[in-house]
């Protein structure tokens, strides 16, 4: 079943709200709706949506949101922040509203840390914008995200920053996995926290699809 | 929350199963009540139709 363009959904992704008064320890931003609709429409040519979906530190709900709307059936969105989920709800109703994500369609919420998760799947499609672990103390945050989709998914999507890709594949080398897909992302990010100087700046992400043993 | 996404979780300390216990519904949507391990008996409440599954030493102290 073919979902949208990537295109229709970059459009509707673009009425998602950010963060009001983002915790900088939880390196909350938005991810671009341009690189969700990018992910999730990838995700569906592959038939990776029809697993269930989960969404690890979602956040603002972005990439949950986006793969509700590209097709998905289940999504579960995890985030250890209870301003994060309220914001995901008022998204989820702002996006999906009078689309209907459907009677047969779920998107649910939970609150949970992702180092220590509350899952007992082992077949998920794992999608996550994890913290990158720029800032002190959160060094391998990203690190810990990918533990945690090794172990609930089949298959993840993640995006890391620039220069990720030999940890990347050598992490799921160990673990059992194998990077199958690899790209660059652009990503611009508003002034958001006090550290930051430029007014705009970009961020070179990379996206790794990893399939998981 | 819907009663399937209980088919995904489980205890995140010992990683046992959960039961959803004192369930208040709307529709089909579960809005309150606890989601119970199964082995060591720890409650994780449903607040406004959203799991808290955090460890419970994770957990906001609720305000008075």
């Amino acid at each position: 079943m073919a979902g949208p363009s990537r295109r229709t959904l970059a459009r509707r992704l673009e009425s998602i709200v950010d963060f009001s008064d983002p915790a900088a320890d939880l390196e909350q931003y938005l991810t671009p709706a341009e690189l969700a609709a990018h992910i999730c429409h990838l995700a569906g040519l592959h038939d990776d949506l029809d697993r269930r979906v989960v969404d690890l530190g979602t956040g603002t709900g972005m990439l949950a949101i986006a793969a509700s709307l590209a097709g998905a059936r289940r999504v579960a969105g995890i985030d250890v922040d209870a301003g994060a989920l309220d914001l995901a709800r008022r998204n989820e109703r702002t996006v999906l509203n009078g689309h209907g994500a459907g009677s047969d369609r779920t998107l649910e919420w939970l609150r949970g840390d992702v180092t220590r998760h509350p899952f007992s799947t082992s077949d998920a499609t794992v999608v996550s914008n994890p913290p990158f672990g720029a800032q002190r103390g959160n060094r391998h945050a990203d690190r810990d995200f990918l533990e945690t989709a090794g172990e609930i998914a089949a298959v993840s999507y993640t995006i890391h920053n620039e220069g990720s890709q030999s940890f990347v594949e050598s992490y799921a080398a160990d673990a059992g996995g194998e990077v199958t897909h690899a790209f660059r992302a652009t990503f611009p990010i508003a002034k958001r926290f006090a550290f930051h100087t430029e007014s705009e700046e970009t961020l070179e992400a990379e996206v790794f699809r990893i399939e998981w043993e | 929350m819907k009663e399937s996404l209980l088919e995904i979780l489980c205890c995140p300390l010992d990683k046992h199963d959960l039961e959803l216990e004192n369930a208040d519904y709307d529709d089909e949507e579960v809005v309150g009540g606890n989601l119970v391990c199964t082995e060591c008996g720890e409650a994780y409440p449903i607040e406004d139709g959203i799991p808290n599954l955090l460890p419970p030493d994770m957990r906001e102290e609720t305000p008075a």
